[in-house]
Protein backbone atom coordinates (compact mmCIF):
# COMPACT_ATOMS: atom_id res chain seq x y z
CA UNK A 1 0.00 0.00 0.00
CA UNK A 2 2.70 2.47 1.08
CA UNK A 3 4.83 1.34 -1.84
CA UNK A 4 1.94 1.90 -4.31
CA UNK A 5 1.45 5.41 -3.00
CA UNK A 6 5.16 6.21 -3.28
CA UNK A 7 5.38 4.76 -6.83
CA UNK A 8 2.37 6.77 -7.95
CA UNK A 9 3.72 9.92 -6.34
CA UNK A 10 7.17 9.61 -7.94
CA UNK A 11 5.54 8.89 -11.34
CA UNK A 12 3.44 12.07 -11.13
CA UNK A 13 6.41 14.10 -9.90
CA UNK A 14 8.63 12.82 -12.70
CA UNK A 15 6.04 13.57 -15.41
CA UNK A 16 5.74 17.18 -14.33
CA UNK A 17 9.45 17.90 -14.22
CA UNK A 18 10.47 15.88 -17.29
CA UNK A 19 9.03 18.48 -19.69
CA UNK A 20 10.84 21.23 -17.80
CA UNK A 21 14.05 19.18 -17.87
CA UNK A 22 13.81 18.60 -21.64
CA UNK A 23 13.59 22.35 -22.26
CA UNK A 24 16.34 23.01 -19.70
CA UNK A 25 18.66 20.54 -21.47
CA UNK A 26 18.31 22.53 -24.68
CA UNK A 27 19.09 25.87 -23.03
CA UNK A 28 21.78 27.66 -25.03
CA UNK A 29 22.65 24.68 -27.25
CA UNK A 30 21.52 22.49 -30.11
CA UNK A 31 21.27 18.76 -29.32
CA UNK A 32 20.59 15.53 -31.17
CA UNK A 33 17.61 13.49 -29.81
CA UNK A 34 19.83 10.68 -28.50
CA UNK A 35 22.07 13.23 -26.74
CA UNK A 36 19.07 14.77 -24.98
CA UNK A 37 17.96 11.35 -23.75
CA UNK A 38 21.47 10.47 -22.52
CA UNK A 39 21.86 13.78 -20.65
CA UNK A 40 18.46 13.37 -18.99
CA UNK A 41 19.38 9.78 -18.16
CA UNK A 42 22.27 11.10 -16.04
CA UNK A 43 19.76 12.67 -13.61
CA UNK A 44 18.97 9.91 -11.10
CA UNK A 45 15.34 8.72 -11.23
CA UNK A 46 14.25 11.25 -13.87
CA UNK A 47 13.89 9.03 -16.95
CA UNK A 48 12.59 5.51 -16.44
CA UNK A 49 11.61 4.85 -20.09
CA UNK A 50 13.93 6.72 -22.46
CA UNK A 51 11.27 6.71 -25.19
CA UNK A 52 9.05 9.03 -23.12
CA UNK A 53 11.25 11.93 -24.21
CA UNK A 54 10.35 11.67 -27.93
CA UNK A 55 6.58 12.39 -27.66
CA UNK A 56 7.51 15.40 -25.49
CA UNK A 57 9.91 16.66 -28.17
CA UNK A 58 7.26 16.11 -30.85
CA UNK A 59 4.70 18.06 -28.83
CA UNK A 60 7.18 20.88 -28.15
CA UNK A 61 7.88 21.10 -31.87
CA UNK A 62 4.16 21.28 -32.64
CA UNK A 63 3.72 23.96 -29.95
CA UNK A 64 6.61 25.98 -31.39
CA UNK A 65 8.88 25.62 -28.34
CA UNK A 66 11.64 23.89 -30.32
CA UNK A 67 12.75 23.76 -33.90
CA UNK A 68 14.69 21.01 -35.70
CA UNK A 69 17.55 20.97 -38.20
CA UNK A 70 18.87 17.96 -40.12
CA UNK A 71 22.67 17.76 -40.05
CA UNK A 72 24.67 15.27 -42.12
CA UNK A 73 26.64 12.78 -40.01
CA UNK A 74 29.83 10.87 -40.89
CA UNK A 75 28.73 7.94 -38.77
CA UNK A 76 25.36 7.21 -40.37
CA UNK A 77 22.09 8.87 -41.47
CA UNK A 78 21.52 12.62 -41.09
CA UNK A 79 20.86 13.61 -37.48
CA UNK A 80 17.98 15.75 -36.32
CA UNK A 81 19.07 18.46 -33.92
CA UNK A 82 16.66 20.25 -31.61
CA UNK A 83 17.04 23.83 -30.37
CA UNK A 84 14.84 26.25 -28.44
CA UNK A 85 12.83 28.91 -30.26
CA UNK A 86 12.24 32.34 -28.67
CA UNK A 87 8.83 31.01 -27.51
CA UNK A 88 10.53 27.97 -25.97
CA UNK A 89 13.09 30.18 -24.19
CA UNK A 90 10.30 32.33 -22.74
CA UNK A 91 8.40 29.24 -21.61
CA UNK A 92 11.55 27.80 -20.03
CA UNK A 93 12.13 31.05 -18.10
CA UNK A 94 8.56 30.91 -16.77
CA UNK A 95 8.96 27.27 -15.79
CA UNK A 96 12.24 28.00 -14.02
CA UNK A 97 10.57 30.77 -12.05
CA UNK A 98 7.69 28.49 -11.04
CA UNK A 99 10.10 25.67 -10.18
CA UNK A 100 12.26 27.91 -7.97
CA UNK A 101 9.21 29.26 -6.16
CA UNK A 102 7.95 25.74 -5.40
CA UNK A 103 11.42 24.53 -4.37
CA UNK A 104 12.00 27.53 -2.05
CA UNK A 105 8.53 27.07 -0.57
CA UNK A 106 9.11 23.38 0.15
CA UNK A 107 12.60 24.10 1.56
CA UNK A 108 11.17 26.65 3.96
CA UNK A 109 8.48 24.18 5.04
CA UNK A 110 11.15 21.55 5.69
CA UNK A 111 13.26 24.06 7.67
CA UNK A 112 10.23 24.99 9.79
CA UNK A 113 9.55 21.33 10.48
CA UNK A 114 13.24 20.72 11.36
CA UNK A 115 13.63 23.67 13.74
CA UNK B 1 27.92 0.79 -40.51
CA UNK B 2 25.31 -1.18 -38.56
CA UNK B 3 23.58 -4.26 -39.89
CA UNK B 4 20.79 -6.10 -38.09
CA UNK B 5 20.38 -9.87 -38.16
CA UNK B 6 17.04 -11.04 -39.61
CA UNK B 7 15.79 -11.81 -36.12
CA UNK B 8 16.80 -8.36 -34.86
CA UNK B 9 15.18 -6.68 -37.88
CA UNK B 10 11.86 -8.44 -37.16
CA UNK B 11 12.17 -7.44 -33.50
CA UNK B 12 12.78 -3.78 -34.45
CA UNK B 13 9.90 -3.76 -36.98
CA UNK B 14 7.55 -5.14 -34.30
CA UNK B 15 8.68 -2.54 -31.82
CA UNK B 16 8.24 0.33 -34.33
CA UNK B 17 4.80 -1.03 -35.14
CA UNK B 18 3.98 -0.81 -31.40
CA UNK B 19 5.32 2.77 -31.38
CA UNK B 20 3.05 3.72 -34.31
CA UNK B 21 0.06 2.08 -32.69
CA UNK B 22 0.71 3.71 -29.30
CA UNK B 23 1.19 7.28 -30.52
CA UNK B 24 -1.24 7.40 -33.45
CA UNK B 25 -4.52 9.12 -32.68
CA UNK B 26 -2.89 11.62 -30.32
CA UNK B 27 -3.35 14.96 -32.04
CA UNK B 28 -0.64 16.66 -29.94
CA UNK B 29 2.21 14.61 -31.42
CA UNK B 30 3.39 13.49 -34.86
CA UNK B 31 3.53 9.65 -35.03
CA UNK B 32 5.78 9.64 -38.13
CA UNK B 33 8.25 11.97 -36.43
CA UNK B 34 8.34 9.93 -33.22
CA UNK B 35 8.87 6.72 -35.17
CA UNK B 36 11.79 8.30 -37.04
CA UNK B 37 13.24 9.66 -33.77
CA UNK B 38 13.05 6.21 -32.16
CA UNK B 39 14.69 4.62 -35.22
CA UNK B 40 17.50 7.22 -35.07
CA UNK B 41 17.85 6.63 -31.32
CA UNK B 42 18.24 2.88 -31.81
CA UNK B 43 20.90 3.29 -34.49
CA UNK B 44 22.76 5.93 -32.44
CA UNK B 45 22.72 3.67 -29.37
CA UNK B 46 24.05 0.74 -31.41
CA UNK B 47 26.77 2.73 -33.17
CA UNK B 48 29.22 2.04 -30.35
CA UNK B 49 28.62 -1.71 -30.74
CA UNK B 50 29.03 -1.58 -34.55
CA UNK B 51 29.01 -4.51 -36.98
CA UNK B 52 26.17 -7.00 -37.03
CA UNK B 53 23.59 -6.43 -34.30
CA UNK B 54 21.85 -9.43 -32.76
CA UNK B 55 18.37 -9.53 -31.24
CA UNK B 56 19.63 -9.56 -27.60
CA UNK B 57 21.84 -6.51 -28.28
CA UNK B 58 18.86 -4.70 -29.80
CA UNK B 59 16.59 -5.85 -26.97
CA UNK B 60 18.83 -4.10 -24.42
CA UNK B 61 18.37 -0.76 -26.24
CA UNK B 62 14.61 -1.25 -26.66
CA UNK B 63 14.23 -2.19 -22.98
CA UNK B 64 15.77 1.14 -22.01
CA UNK B 65 13.36 2.93 -24.38
CA UNK B 66 10.51 1.20 -22.54
CA UNK B 67 6.99 0.12 -23.61
CA UNK B 68 5.56 2.67 -26.12
CA UNK B 69 2.05 2.26 -24.67
CA UNK B 70 3.22 4.12 -21.54
CA UNK B 71 4.74 7.11 -23.36
CA UNK B 72 1.53 9.01 -24.07
CA UNK B 73 -0.91 7.10 -21.87
CA UNK B 74 -2.51 10.22 -20.32
CA UNK B 75 -3.02 12.21 -23.52
CA UNK B 76 -6.40 12.49 -25.28
CA UNK B 77 -6.84 10.30 -28.39
CA UNK B 78 -8.98 10.73 -31.50
CA UNK B 79 -12.39 9.05 -31.61
CA UNK B 80 -11.27 6.85 -34.53
CA UNK B 81 -8.29 5.50 -32.63
CA UNK B 82 -10.44 5.03 -29.55
CA UNK B 83 -13.01 3.08 -31.60
CA UNK B 84 -10.21 1.09 -33.24
CA UNK B 85 -8.90 0.01 -29.84
CA UNK B 86 -12.40 -0.80 -28.62
CA UNK B 87 -13.11 -2.88 -31.74
CA UNK B 88 -9.83 -4.82 -31.52
CA UNK B 89 -11.19 -7.30 -28.94
CA UNK B 90 -14.25 -7.81 -31.18
CA UNK B 91 -11.92 -8.73 -34.04
CA UNK B 92 -10.01 -11.13 -31.80
CA UNK B 93 -13.30 -12.73 -30.74
CA UNK B 94 -14.32 -13.10 -34.40
CA UNK B 95 -11.03 -14.85 -35.14
CA UNK B 96 -11.63 -17.15 -32.13
CA UNK B 97 -15.13 -17.97 -33.47
CA UNK B 98 -13.69 -18.71 -36.91
CA UNK B 99 -11.21 -21.07 -35.29
CA UNK B 100 -14.10 -22.83 -33.57
CA UNK B 101 -15.96 -23.46 -36.87
CA UNK B 102 -16.05 -27.05 -38.16
CA UNK B 103 -14.48 -28.51 -41.34
CA UNK B 104 -14.27 -26.48 -44.56
CA UNK B 105 -15.88 -23.40 -43.04
CA UNK B 106 -13.10 -23.39 -40.46
CA UNK B 107 -10.41 -23.70 -43.12
CA UNK B 108 -11.93 -20.93 -45.24
CA UNK B 109 -12.44 -18.62 -42.27
CA UNK B 110 -9.01 -19.35 -40.89
CA UNK B 111 -7.43 -18.60 -44.25
CA UNK B 112 -9.25 -15.29 -44.42
CA UNK B 113 -8.31 -14.33 -40.85
CA UNK B 114 -4.68 -15.24 -41.54
CA UNK B 115 -4.65 -13.11 -44.69
CA UNK B 116 -6.08 -10.08 -42.87
CA UNK B 117 -3.55 -10.55 -40.04
CA UNK B 118 -0.74 -10.99 -42.56
CA UNK B 119 -1.43 -7.65 -44.28
CA UNK B 120 0.85 -4.75 -43.48
CA UNK B 121 -0.78 -2.55 -40.79
CA UNK B 122 -0.88 0.35 -43.25
CA UNK B 123 -2.98 -1.67 -45.72
CA UNK B 124 -5.15 -3.55 -43.23
CA UNK B 125 -7.99 -1.01 -42.85
CA UNK B 126 -8.02 -0.15 -46.57
CA UNK B 127 -8.22 -3.86 -47.47
CA UNK B 128 -11.07 -4.45 -44.99
CA UNK B 129 -12.92 -1.42 -46.43
CA UNK B 130 -12.61 -2.77 -49.96
CA UNK B 131 -13.45 -6.30 -48.82
CA UNK B 132 -16.71 -5.09 -47.27
CA UNK B 133 -17.53 -3.14 -50.43
CA UNK B 134 -16.87 -6.21 -52.60
CA UNK B 135 -18.96 -8.41 -50.29
CA UNK B 136 -21.82 -5.93 -50.65
CA UNK B 137 -21.59 -6.23 -54.44
CA UNK B 138 -21.73 -10.03 -54.21
CA UNK B 139 -24.59 -10.14 -51.68
CA UNK B 140 -26.38 -7.30 -53.46
CA UNK B 141 -29.58 -7.03 -51.37
CA UNK B 142 -27.30 -6.34 -48.41
CA UNK B 143 -25.27 -3.74 -50.34
CA UNK B 144 -26.43 -0.69 -48.31
CA UNK B 145 -25.39 -2.32 -45.00
CA UNK B 146 -21.97 -3.40 -46.35
CA UNK B 147 -21.50 -0.02 -48.04
CA UNK B 148 -22.07 1.86 -44.78
CA UNK B 149 -19.71 -0.49 -42.89
CA UNK B 150 -17.09 -0.06 -45.63
CA UNK B 151 -17.57 3.73 -45.54
CA UNK B 152 -16.83 3.93 -41.80
CA UNK B 153 -13.75 1.70 -42.06
CA UNK B 154 -12.52 3.79 -45.03
CA UNK B 155 -13.06 7.01 -43.04
CA UNK B 156 -11.06 5.53 -40.15
CA UNK B 157 -8.22 4.75 -42.56
CA UNK B 158 -8.27 8.28 -44.02
CA UNK B 159 -8.32 9.80 -40.50
CA UNK B 160 -5.41 7.65 -39.32
CA UNK B 161 -3.36 8.45 -42.42
CA UNK B 162 -3.96 12.16 -41.81
CA UNK B 163 -2.97 11.86 -38.15
CA UNK B 164 0.24 10.08 -39.14
CA UNK B 165 0.95 12.77 -41.73
CA UNK B 166 0.91 10.14 -44.52
CA UNK B 167 -0.64 10.23 -47.97
CA UNK B 168 -2.98 7.37 -48.91
CA UNK B 169 -0.95 6.54 -52.03
CA UNK B 170 -2.16 3.43 -53.85
CA UNK B 171 -4.40 2.58 -50.86
CA UNK B 172 -6.82 5.22 -52.09
CA UNK B 173 -8.13 2.84 -54.78
CA UNK B 174 -9.34 0.53 -51.99
CA UNK B 175 -11.04 3.21 -49.88
CA UNK B 176 -12.37 5.54 -52.60
CA UNK B 177 -15.27 3.34 -53.90
CA UNK B 178 -17.31 3.41 -50.70
CA UNK B 179 -16.19 6.94 -49.77
CA UNK B 180 -17.13 8.27 -53.21
CA UNK B 181 -20.58 6.63 -53.35
CA UNK B 182 -21.63 7.57 -49.80
CA UNK B 183 -20.16 11.09 -50.08
CA UNK B 184 -21.96 11.66 -53.40
CA UNK B 185 -25.32 10.50 -51.99
CA UNK B 186 -24.84 12.61 -48.85
CA UNK B 187 -23.78 15.63 -50.90
CA UNK B 188 -26.77 15.39 -53.25
CA UNK B 189 -29.15 14.98 -50.29
CA UNK B 190 -27.58 17.92 -48.47
CA UNK B 191 -27.50 20.13 -51.58
CA UNK B 192 -30.99 19.46 -52.92
CA UNK B 193 -33.18 18.79 -49.88
CA UNK B 194 -35.10 22.12 -50.18
CA UNK B 195 -36.60 20.87 -53.48
CA UNK B 196 -38.85 18.41 -51.57
CA UNK B 197 -40.64 20.96 -49.36
CA UNK B 198 -40.83 23.43 -52.30
CA UNK B 199 -42.58 20.92 -54.58
CA UNK B 200 -44.85 19.89 -51.70
CA UNK B 201 -45.85 23.53 -51.18
CA UNK B 202 -46.73 23.95 -54.87
CA UNK B 203 -49.29 21.14 -54.50
CA UNK B 204 -51.16 23.29 -51.97
CA UNK B 205 -52.72 25.38 -54.78
CA UNK B 206 -56.34 24.09 -54.97
CA UNK B 207 -57.38 22.57 -58.32
CA UNK B 208 -60.39 24.94 -58.56
CA UNK B 209 -58.14 27.99 -58.38
CA UNK B 210 -55.68 27.05 -61.09
CA UNK B 211 -57.50 29.21 -63.68
CA UNK B 212 -57.29 32.39 -61.58
CA UNK B 213 -53.72 31.68 -60.48
CA UNK B 214 -52.76 30.93 -64.10
CA UNK B 215 -54.06 34.39 -65.11
CA UNK B 216 -51.88 36.07 -62.50
CA UNK B 217 -48.85 34.01 -63.56
CA UNK B 218 -49.60 34.42 -67.31
CA UNK B 219 -49.50 30.63 -67.84
CA UNK B 220 -52.11 28.01 -68.70
CA UNK B 221 -53.93 26.30 -65.77
CA UNK B 222 -52.09 23.03 -66.58
CA UNK B 223 -48.69 24.72 -66.18
CA UNK B 224 -49.53 26.39 -62.84
CA UNK B 225 -48.30 23.60 -60.59
CA UNK B 226 -45.01 22.80 -62.47
CA UNK B 227 -44.14 26.51 -62.82
CA UNK B 228 -44.93 27.18 -59.14
CA UNK B 229 -42.89 24.11 -58.10
CA UNK B 230 -39.92 25.23 -60.22
CA UNK B 231 -40.12 28.81 -58.91
CA UNK B 232 -40.30 27.71 -55.27
CA UNK B 233 -37.53 25.12 -55.72
CA UNK B 234 -35.15 27.68 -57.30
CA UNK B 235 -35.80 30.11 -54.46
CA UNK B 236 -35.40 27.51 -51.71
CA UNK B 237 -32.25 25.92 -53.18
CA UNK B 238 -30.53 29.24 -53.90
CA UNK B 239 -31.32 30.50 -50.39
CA UNK B 240 -30.02 27.24 -48.88
CA UNK B 241 -26.83 27.43 -50.97
CA UNK B 242 -26.28 31.02 -49.81
CA UNK B 243 -26.49 29.81 -46.19
CA UNK B 244 -24.34 26.71 -46.82
CA UNK B 245 -21.63 28.64 -48.69
CA UNK B 246 -21.54 31.30 -45.97
CA UNK B 247 -20.94 28.51 -43.43
CA UNK B 248 -18.05 27.19 -45.56
CA UNK B 249 -16.57 30.69 -46.01
CA UNK B 250 -16.63 31.11 -42.22
CA UNK B 251 -15.52 27.51 -41.39
CA UNK B 252 -13.61 26.11 -44.41
CA UNK B 253 -12.95 22.82 -42.58
CA UNK B 254 -16.63 21.77 -42.68
CA UNK B 255 -16.62 20.09 -46.15
CA UNK B 256 -13.43 18.20 -45.24
CA UNK B 257 -15.05 16.89 -42.06
CA UNK B 258 -18.30 15.91 -43.84
CA UNK B 259 -16.87 14.40 -47.01
CA UNK B 260 -13.29 13.21 -46.39
CA UNK B 261 -10.96 13.21 -48.23
CA UNK B 262 -12.66 14.91 -51.21
CA UNK B 263 -14.23 17.76 -49.20
CA UNK B 264 -10.84 18.99 -48.01
CA UNK B 265 -10.11 20.14 -51.58
CA UNK B 266 -12.89 22.75 -51.31
CA UNK B 267 -11.34 26.10 -50.45
CA UNK B 268 -12.76 29.30 -49.08
CA UNK B 269 -12.56 30.90 -52.56
CA UNK B 270 -14.70 28.07 -54.05
CA UNK B 271 -17.36 28.70 -51.40
CA UNK B 272 -17.20 32.45 -52.13
CA UNK B 273 -17.84 31.77 -55.86
CA UNK B 274 -20.85 29.56 -54.99
CA UNK B 275 -22.06 32.31 -52.65
CA UNK B 276 -21.90 34.88 -55.46
CA UNK B 277 -23.67 32.60 -57.98
CA UNK B 278 -26.39 31.59 -55.48
CA UNK B 279 -26.83 35.25 -54.55
CA UNK B 280 -27.25 36.19 -58.24
CA UNK B 281 -29.87 33.45 -58.74
CA UNK B 282 -31.68 34.53 -55.58
CA UNK B 283 -31.75 38.17 -56.74
CA UNK B 284 -33.29 37.05 -60.09
CA UNK B 285 -35.78 34.99 -58.10
CA UNK B 286 -36.71 38.02 -55.99
CA UNK B 287 -37.47 40.01 -59.18
CA UNK B 288 -40.57 37.81 -59.62
CA UNK B 289 -41.57 37.91 -55.96
CA UNK B 290 -44.49 40.30 -56.62
CA UNK B 291 -46.22 37.61 -58.73
CA UNK B 292 -45.60 35.04 -55.98
CA UNK B 293 -47.06 37.41 -53.38
CA UNK B 294 -50.16 37.99 -55.51
CA UNK B 295 -50.63 34.22 -55.97
CA UNK B 296 -50.25 33.66 -52.23
CA UNK B 297 -52.77 36.42 -51.46
CA UNK B 298 -55.22 34.98 -54.00
CA UNK B 299 -54.92 31.45 -52.55
CA UNK B 300 -55.25 32.65 -48.95
CA UNK B 301 -58.22 34.87 -49.83
CA UNK B 302 -60.06 32.03 -51.62
CA UNK B 303 -59.37 29.64 -48.71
Amino acid sequence: MESDFFDNWTTQLRKGILEFSVLATLRGRRLYGYDIVKRLGNVPGLVISEGTVYPILSRFKRDGFVTTTLVESNEGPARKYYELTPVGRRELARMRGAWQAVRDGIDSLSEEAGS
Amino acid sequence: MIRLTNEAQVYLDDYLSDVRSAVSGHSSVSPAEIEQDVRDHVFAALEETGGQITAPQLAAVLDRLGPPAEWVADEPRSIWKYLGDKLKPVGHKAVAHIKALPGEAYQAGRGLAARVRGLSPDWRLASIAFGLFALGMIAFPLFPAFLIASYFVARADVALARERGETLGARRWLVYPSLLIVSLVLFLALAAWPIGPAVGLSHEIPRTMKGDVGNIMHVSPKAVQPVAATYLAIGAVSLWWIIASMIVVRWPGVPGALFPPFGSKIRRIDAAIVLLLSGAVFVCWLSKIDTAVRVTQEVLWQL
